[in-house]
């Protein structure tokens, strides 16, 4: 490959390269469980936002005599009736 | 309990030199940037140490942990380059234009900015064959891809070099 490196890269390279697992292991509890920490964070917050948005933005559920009175006003034969009922009384 | 710290030392001992050069081909790029991306690699590597199975050499352990970085590395490169509406292609000739580590003539430049306008896997297996020297099935363990279809990605980076480098020559 026509390429070179400042002279003596290769043994800084390797002193370098040599020291890694001796700053591995004096990396900090606190350093270790950031990452962790800031993706609970993130998952926490889209979680209380999204409950947020889902109160304001969702409709109320309607009751069950609204449901039967809404059945009742419409056409529907005694047997649609009856399964309307079945399933709201579940 | 094996001596990761040992083993580590001697893969670096062994290993960074030919690494440097392997990641330095693939990512096309300045000194300083194969520098950066080579620590991390060595992260990566001791970080993994204790998971490797042994069920490749640590070799192909090795290679495949940097070849997937330096792919992983240019693609975060090309979507920065996109964000900034630049070409990396442009940009990687610059870079070699510039590089005061550049040790060839003005056709292994060409070469060179051939090489680096390749996409990103064929300069993978053009770098890990026409440099390294690397077998099909070794490189075919590293990539895991298959030896016919590293043969015919190699037949198409060596055409578009000559393809390139054909402008070149008739000067």
């Amino acid at each position: 490959m026509p390429y070179t490196t400042p002279e003596g890269y290769f043994e800084g390279l390797k002193q370098k390269l040599a020291g890694i697992p001796q700053r591995a292991r004096n990396v900090s509890p606190m350093q270790k469980l950031t990452p962790y920490l800031a993706l609970a964070a993130v998952f926490a917050a889209a979680f209380v936002i999204g409950g947020i948005l889902l109160n304001k933005t969702a409709t109320p559920s309607a009751g069950k005599e609204e449901i039967v009175e809404y059945l009742l006003e419409h056409d529907l034969t005694l047997a649609q009736l009856e399964e309307a009922v079945y399933y709201l009384d579940e | 309990m094996p001596n990761y710290e040992d083993i580590f030392n001697k893969l670096v001992e062994q290993y960074s030199e030919q690494l440097y050069w392997h990641v330095r081909g693939i990512i096309s790029s300045s000194h300083e940037d194969a520098d950066d991306l080579l620590q991390d690699i060595f992260i990566k590597v001791w970080r993994g140490l204790p998971n490797f199975r042994g069920d490749s050499g640590y070799f192909t352990w090795l290679w495949r942990i940097a070849t997937n970085e330096a792919l992983m590395y240019l693609r975060k490169k090309k979507v920065r380059a996109a964000l900034q509406f630049q070409s990396l292609d442009a940009k990687a000739e610059r870079v070699i234009d510039a590089d005061p580590w550049f040790d060839g003539d003005a056709a292994e430049r060409e070469l060179s900015k051939a090489v680096a306008s390749l996409p990103d896997r064929q300069r993978g297996v053009f770098t890990m064959r026409y440099y390294q020297d690397l077998s099909y099935e070794d490189i075919s363990k590293i990539t895991g891809t298959s030896v016919g279809a590293l043969k015919a990605s190699y037949f198409h980076a060596t055409k578009k070099i000559r393809e390139r480098i054909k402008d070149f020559e008739a000067y």
